[in-house]
């Protein structure tokens, strides 16, 4: 087909998605530690994911994700990258 | 079996295995040999299967193991087992046996993985528990990859292809394998291997899952019934059991006596079937076993699965006492706390109280309240049902009557516990079924009052979703003193008063409630002096208030001086009533200045369940006593209003005057030849299509939208002509029921029926139904209604609109089951979601659903509508100060 | 499961592969920029990160070497709330006030700005303490009790409606031309994740350029409407050469953009074939191993042959709004393709497939679609239903990183207890399965507490009363 195709540019430009940012090791602690947390008790994001794969994110690393909210116009959640099993 | 009564066990934890055939044979208390159950003379055969050694169901024996007698408490059974006399495999652990055998080698019995692979995967298991992720893909990744070898990298032998046939049976390249064999592959499996399987070494090990011993359920499982012919009918399991046993004895004998293999073989798959049946009726691939009478016998599986099942019919809700069950009417002098409990029920049921040295003469004097004389002369006195004593050790629960009140009273000790009937202001729960959110059980108070039904304020119906066409409502009776401090801080209505689905108040005034407030504030409603005593004395008001004098009327007092009496001093407040929501006038406001009503119209805007404005306002300020008593209020005064200024409805509430209807009949006229014009232009194929769709779609689009317009246009004229003084009008507009479709509807034109949200196709050849010629495409034959429901509907229009109407039902009925549905899924997910001290929200396990609830922390219910603080509210009071 | 992942890699693999992760500007600069977008934007735009523009780097990478590069990010510290603005609207200015009587204490970010633009409004800056004093206190009043079953009761707040909803589907929703699935059924799909919804639907915005023009506005359409090799052209095959004649129609061919070469090139593909162009504008396709039969059958495919048009979208409607210009509804969904098409406005084209959202745009946004599409479903029936209790659904099917759904085959199925397991579906598998694993079944949740017959670990059962005892007092 002769259309011009153009590839898939910044998805996290797009309205739906939030701002997805990688926390150092130290700020990792931080936060398990504020919240007293194991690892494994992080809500989970693939490795897979197209805003994983946009910023780089490895397995083990948590992201700082800035929503914004309807209630209280932003908010703040974490979650982990963990390695996709398909 | 002694029970100490001081400290509550908690259970901690239950842990699940398989049970070896060693653990069965100690367990059990006798072995089972014969098929036969009784004997000639009625008595339990030795050996047999309902050996009294495995427990007693006849009240009055006593079981031979343990000594109890029947009962709660007592003897709970003991299991027996029967010695097979073959290996036979559990039907269902027959996926993972073959798992077993396909990932093992048969000689060595070492998995067929080569040691690096080996490791590979135990490391990945343990990775995989560190973070918490589903561990299934690597399980079966495992099993995939083992099958894979054509050789054992251990010994070298070759692997053969494992079929399974279902249900139970196994082929090693085509040739059978005995459950024998497969045995003896499963012992060689190593527990090293077993992790890797799925297989937890210290609570299973595979060759367990082949069985050679079957263990007996005790005979309390599989109670025999004795009919009315005296015979005794035995239990399905009995029945399987009989024919285990049997096959069993069969195989034995014949094997021992030296049979030909074709026999023993014969007698082995019969005798595996047997037991396939007895642990699961329902196994595909192979017939159900059935009664004499064709019905399918209900065994083990049959027990635990489903609705009926053990599970959720017994063990996540069960059937409980002291709880009533009756019809339900309304009683608007009844506080929205309270309920009102026949007579009879508040006799039955009772609530325990523990005699101490405080209250053990009130005790005494209750347990002969009843039997006094002076109690024949009230209509009804508390008394006493039970009273349970601790007499050397046991309990003995003495029934009380009138011969032995005195001696009970006498003798009563410190200590017992006398199960009192109830009196007014005991808590109790009541409920309606179905219970889709937590205000259909709310706590009520008791009174108790005559006649046979449950009585409440009408007020309360919106929660419970209760109406009084013969609805019926239970009631449970709060036994201890924990649950009744809960029941009192938490569960009472006038603490649900708002809802958490969206913040807002889903208990207020309903129909005749806001009927009445407003007639009695609607344009300067005067009172006459006479019936504002009445209504000021229905709300127990005792203060001043002013009264006016006119020539017509005499003295009278201002309807809303009247509504005034009930709002707090501070309060202001300006809104738009409902009724005239459509004005943009100063007129169409309520306006309420430190707590008195200076012009504006009461209706559900104010007082309403879902938008009552007063209502929200009193409880944000006062708290929930606050808007209780003033709910309580608001339906006393509505109804005595009702009821004073005679407010009702009739047949002629519909009628409007000639030239109104012959307005009416004129537009649907003219709408009907629109439509037969439309019809022609589609038929000489002059009709447009609207873009993107066919010509019939257009067609069809064109012609709802004429007939919507005649309908609402018939609605107008009829609207102009019924004014304030028409009931129904007064009921729609108020927002106490109906709205002005009904209203149109009744005197105007009922309008186009329609399913499927299209007009009526369905019927006959080519035509609705045979009243129409064939390719009919006109308003009438399909489905539009010209006449009013006051009018009456001709036969086919009469047709047309059950069909509607039946679609409707037919909604509602699919509706329930499927919305009941994803409410289970819904609340089996979320069930154990809760927000930590740390302002989390957490599951179960720990797992962080979210950071903050609701990304601001803010209970919904308490939330102003969604908002978290009403800023408005804080910068008026802020003016207000300054 | 593996059928999707080929596309899911391609168009992933495509985009990441193209940008690398960049060093982020000074902590200050974005401390501002995120200041004036809060305190000035009324539309909601996403909070980008202050990125300088990604580099395009030309790389036909595959997954495998991204995975082998080991990449480092610079991290930017966390916005945080109270800084000085550089710029000071009277907007900023109040909210740095405000922030400075917070004194670190908080409150909802909405709630700051609201109290601003009001205090603005009404002059009463001076008051601003007294405000704050007074918003805290009502936040505080109105906040979530600890231990309280937040799920039961978002359960039932979502549950209950439901039976009011109607199940009756067909309606025309938005556009007067799409049939969209509402009510009861469509909530169900949510809930369940189904992977494709019944009535697919996108909305396809417009580049800027794009957007007033109607013909570019067309042309965009043409390209996403699916077309026919039937609509466009003449198709005879004949019997005696055992060739296919395609006469395609030239002014059809013109109106929709499509050219001679692509038709070859659509031609081409099909297998066994060969496909040349005459000089009359018409294509001969002739058979490679010549029978009766072949023919038939590649003269039924040619008739339903996709010429152009993106897979799976089957109606196209172009509409124009008021504010937005030039806007295309589709009936069907394939977001892959479509936001790679020109035109197409890759920040706000979104379609309802929620599976589809995930798998291009991420867990979050996927998160973000299922609030959006379960609110409208219920406030469309006229019912209202707290967003936070959406939220916490939407959170609990999100939370494993994938889209799962409230059921035994997503949420139920994957709980750690064996007996609330076995009551809520399938009872004897789980029992035994559990029994050979050995599970141990900790009695933590809600289900296993009632049927073994204890209170449970939620609300007043997450707590308990312990008596300190004193010294007896002498008397």
């Amino acid at each position: 087909m002769a259309t011009k195709k153009k590839t898939l540019e910044d998805i996290t430009k797009h309205e739906l998605v939030p701002e997805h940012i990688i926390l150092s090791d130290k700020e990792k602690k931080d936060i398990l530690k504020k919240y007293q947390l194991e690892q494994n008790q992080f809500p989970r994001i693939l490795d897979t994911d197209p805003v994983c794969l946009h910023i780089g994110a490895k397995p083990g690393k948590i992201l700082k994700i800035t929503r914004k909210s309807h209630t209280a116009n932003k908010a703040v959640s974490y979650r982990l990258v963990v390695e996709s099993s398909k | 079996m002694e029970r100490v009564n001081s400290i509550t066990k908690k259970i901690g934890e239950i842990y699940f295995t398989l049970l070896s055939p060693n653990e069965i044979r100690k367990m059990s208390a006798t072995k089972v040999i014969t098929a036969d159950t009784y004997d000639e003379d009625g008595f339990p055969i030795a050996m047999g299967l309902m050996d009294p050694r495995m427990g007693v169901i006849e009240p009055g024996l006593r079981c031979k193991t343990c000594g109890q007698r029947v009962g709660k408490d007592k003897c709970p059974g003991h299991f027996g087992h029967i010695d097979l006399a073959m290996p036979v495999i559990h039907v269902g652990h027959v996926k993972t046996i073959r798992d077993c055998l396909r990932s093992t080698c048969r000689d060595c019995g070492h998995l067929l993985l080569n040691d690096k692979q080996r490791d590979d995967f135990i490391d990945q298991i343990g990775q995989y528990a560190i973070e918490g992720r589903n561990i299934n893909y690597l399980y079966k990744e495992i099993i995939t990859t083992a099958r894979k070898s054509d050789t054992c990298p251990h010994c070298g032998r070759e692997v053969g292809k494992i079929e399974l046939d279902k249900p139970t049976s196994f082929r090693e390249n085509g040739k059978k394998l005995t459950p024998t064999e497969v045995r003896e592959w499963l012992e060689k499996i190593r527990d090293e291997d077993l992790p890797l399987l799925e297989i937890n070494r210290k609570s299973a090990r595979p060759e367990w899952m082949v069985l050679t011993v079957l263990p007996v359920p005790p005979v309390t499982v599989r109670p025999s019934v004795t009919l009315q012919s005296g015979e005794r009918s035995e239990d399905d399991l009995t029945h399987k059991l009989v024919d285990v046993i049997r096959i069993n004895q069969r195989l034995q004998e014949n094997r021992d006596a030296g049979a030909p293999q074709l026999i023993v073989e014969d007698l082995w798959e019969l005798l595996q079937y047997h037991i396939t049946t007895y642990l699961d009726n329902q196994t595909s691939g192979i017939p159900p076993a059935r009664h004499r009478s064709g019905r399918p016998l209900k065994t083990l599986a049959q027990r635990l699965k489903g609705k009926e099942g053990r599970f959720r019919s017994n063990l996540s809700g069960k059937r409980v006492n002291f709880s009533a069950r009756t019809v339900i009417s309304p009683d608007p002098n009844l506080s929205i706390n309270e309920i009102g409990v026949p007579h009879r029920i508040a006799e039955e049921l009772t609530v325990p109280v523990r005699v101490t040295v405080h209250n053990i003469e009130w005790c005494k004097e209750l347990i002969i309240a009843k039997y006094a004389p002076s109690s024949l002369e009230k209509d009804y006195v508390a008394g006493v049902n039970y009273v349970i004593k601790n007499a050397e050790g046991v309990k003995r629960r003495i029934k009380i009557t009138d011969k032995n009140a005195e001696m009970i009273s006498e003798s009563l000790e410190i200590g017992s516990i006398i199960e009192r009937q109830l009196m007014e202001g005991d808590l109790a729960l009541f409920n309606r079924q179905p219970s889709l959110h937590r205000m259909s059980m709310m706590a009520h108070r008791i009174k108790v009052v005559p006649g046979k039904t449950f009585k409440f304020n009408v007020c309360v119906c919106p929660p419970y979703n209760a109406d009084f066409d013969g609805d019926e409502m239970n009631l449970h009776i709060i036994q201890g003193e924990e649950a009744k401090a809960e029941a009192e801080i938490l569960m009472k209505v006038q603490e649900n008063i708002l809802s958490p689905r969206f913040g807002g108040a889903i208990i207020g005034g309903i129909h005749d409630i806001i009927s009445g407030c407003f007639l009695l504030t609607n344009k300067e409603r005067k009172v006459p002096v006479a019936i504002a005593s009445y209504l000021l004395g229905a709300v127990g008001y005792k203060g001043d208030i002013t009264v006016c004098d006119d020539e017509r009327i005499g003295r009278y007092v201002m309807g809303r001086d009247i509504f005034s009496t009930l709002l707090p001093k501070d309060m202001n407040m300006r809104f738009k009533s409902k009724t005239y929501q459509s004005l943009d006038s100063e007129e169409a406001f309520v306006i309420i200045k430190n707590g008195r009503l200076l012009q504006g119209t009461i209706d559900e805007n104010s007082v309403g369940a879902f938008k009552g404005n007063i209502l929200d306002r009193i409880i944000r300020d006062h708290g929930m006593q606050a808007g209780r008593e003033f709910i309580d209020n608001v339906t006393r005064l509505g109804i005595a209003v009702a009821t004073m200024f005679g407010f009702t409805t009739s047949i002629d509430d519909e009628d409007i005057p000639e030239q109104a209807r012959l307005k009416v009949a004129e537009g649907l006229d003219k709408a009907m030849e629109k439509i037969k014009n439309l019809v022609k232009a589609y038929e000489d194929k002059e009709l447009e299509s609207l873009p993107g769709r066919s010509l019939e779609e257009t067609l069809e689009m064109e012609i709802m939208r004429v007939t919507g317009r005649a309908r609402d246009m018939a609605g107008e004229i009829a609207g102009e002509h019924l004014g304030l003084e028409n009931s129904a009008v007064i009921m729609a507009k108020s927002g106490a029921r109906g709205s002005m479709l009904n209203l149109s509807q009744m005197s105007g034109c009922v309008g186009q029926q329609a399913v499927r949200g299209e007009r009526i196709h369905r019927g006959y050849k080519y035509r609705t139904l045979p009243h129409f010629k064939k390719g009919d495409l006109g308003a009438s034959a399909k489905g539009f209604v010209a006449s009013c429901y006051k009018k009456g509907l001709n036969p086919t229009e009469y047709f047309f609109h059950s069909m509607g109407g039946r679609e409707g039902l037919v909604d509602t009925a699919v509706r329930t089951s499927r919305s009941g549905y994803m409410q289970r899924r819904l609340i089996n997910a979320l069930e154990d979601v809760k927000v930590e001290y740390d302002g989390t929200v957490r599951q179960a396990g720990g797992q962080v659903i979210q950071f903050i609830y609701g990304e601001d922390g803010i209970d919904p219910t308490r939330s102003l509508n969604g908002k978290a603080v009403d800023v408005d509210r804080i910068i008026a009071d802020i003016k207000e100060e300054a | 499961m593996p059928k999707k992942t080929p596309t899911k890699a391609a168009v992933s693999k495509k985009a990441s592969s193209k940008t690398k992760p960049v060093k982020m500007q000074e902590a200050k600069d974005t401390k501002e920029k995120t200041m004036k977008d809060q305190a000035t934007s009324k539309k909601q735009t996403v909070d980008t990160l202050p990125l300088e523009p990604a580099k395009k780097t030309k790389s036909s990478k595959s997954k495998k070497t991204l995975k082998k590069e080991p990449v480092e990010t610079v991290i930017v510290a966390p916005v945080e709330k109270k800084s000085v603005p550089k710029k000071e609207t009277p907007e900023d200015k109040s909210i740095f006030k405000i922030n400075e009587y917070l004194t670190g204490r908080y409150l909802p970010f909405k709630i700051i700005e609201e109290l601003s633009s009001k205090i603005i409004i009404e002059k009463l800056e001076k008051k601003t303490k007294d405000i704050v004093e007074r918003a805290l206190i009502d936040y505080e009043k109105n906040k979530i009790d600890p231990a309280e079953a937040c799920g039961i009761v978002g359960a039932q707040s979502i549950g209950e409606p439901g039976t009011q909803m109607t199940m009756r589907t067909f309606h025309y929703a938005g556009v007067a031309e799409i049939n969209v699935t509402l009510g009861l059924p469509r909530l169900i799909e949510i809930v369940d994740a189904r992977s494709i919804p019944s009535t697919p639907m996108m909305n396809i915005f417009l580049n800027e350029e794009y957007r007033h023009d109607q013909n570019l506005a067309k042309k965009v359409a043409n390209q996403i409407e699916i077309t026919v090799l039937n609509e466009i052209a003449e198709i005879e095959a004949d019997l005696t050469n055992l060739m296919i004649t395609v006469r395609p129609d030239k002014e059809v061919i013109e109106n929709k953009g499509i050219s001679i070469d692509d038709l070859l090139e659509v031609l081409g593909k099909i297998r066994k074939t060969e496909a040349k162009a005459n000089k009359d504008g018409s294509i001969t396709v002739s058979l490679d191993d010549p029978s009766y039969k072949m023919l038939l059958d590649v003269n039924e495919k040619l008739k339903s042959l996709k010429v152009k048009g993106v897979d799976g979208i089957n109606r196209i409607i172009v509409r124009k709004e008021q504010d937005e210009g030039y806007v295309i509804y589709s009936e069907g969904s394939n977001l892959d393709e479509v936001l790679l098409i020109d035109g197409v406005d890759q920040k706000r084209t979104s379609t309802n497939d929620i599976q589809a959202v995930a798998r291009v745009l991420g867990i979050e946004a996927a998160r973000n679609m299922i609030i959006h599409e379960a609110h409208n479903t219920l406030s469309e029936q006229g019912l209202n239903v707290d967003l936070r209790h959406i939220m916490l659904v939407a959170d609990i099917m999100t939370s494993d990183g994938e889209v799962k759904a409230i059921g035994r085959h997503g949420i139920s199925g994957e709980k750690s207890s064996v007996l609330s397991r076995a009551a809520f579906e399938i009872t004897v598998n789980h029992l035994l399965q559990a029994a050979r694993k050995g599970e141990s079944d900790g009695l933590t949740g809600v289900a296993e507490n009632i049927i073994v017959g204890q209170p449970v670990n939620l609300g007043t059962g997450a707590v308990e009363l312990v008596m300190k005892r004193t010294k007896a007092k002498k008397e």
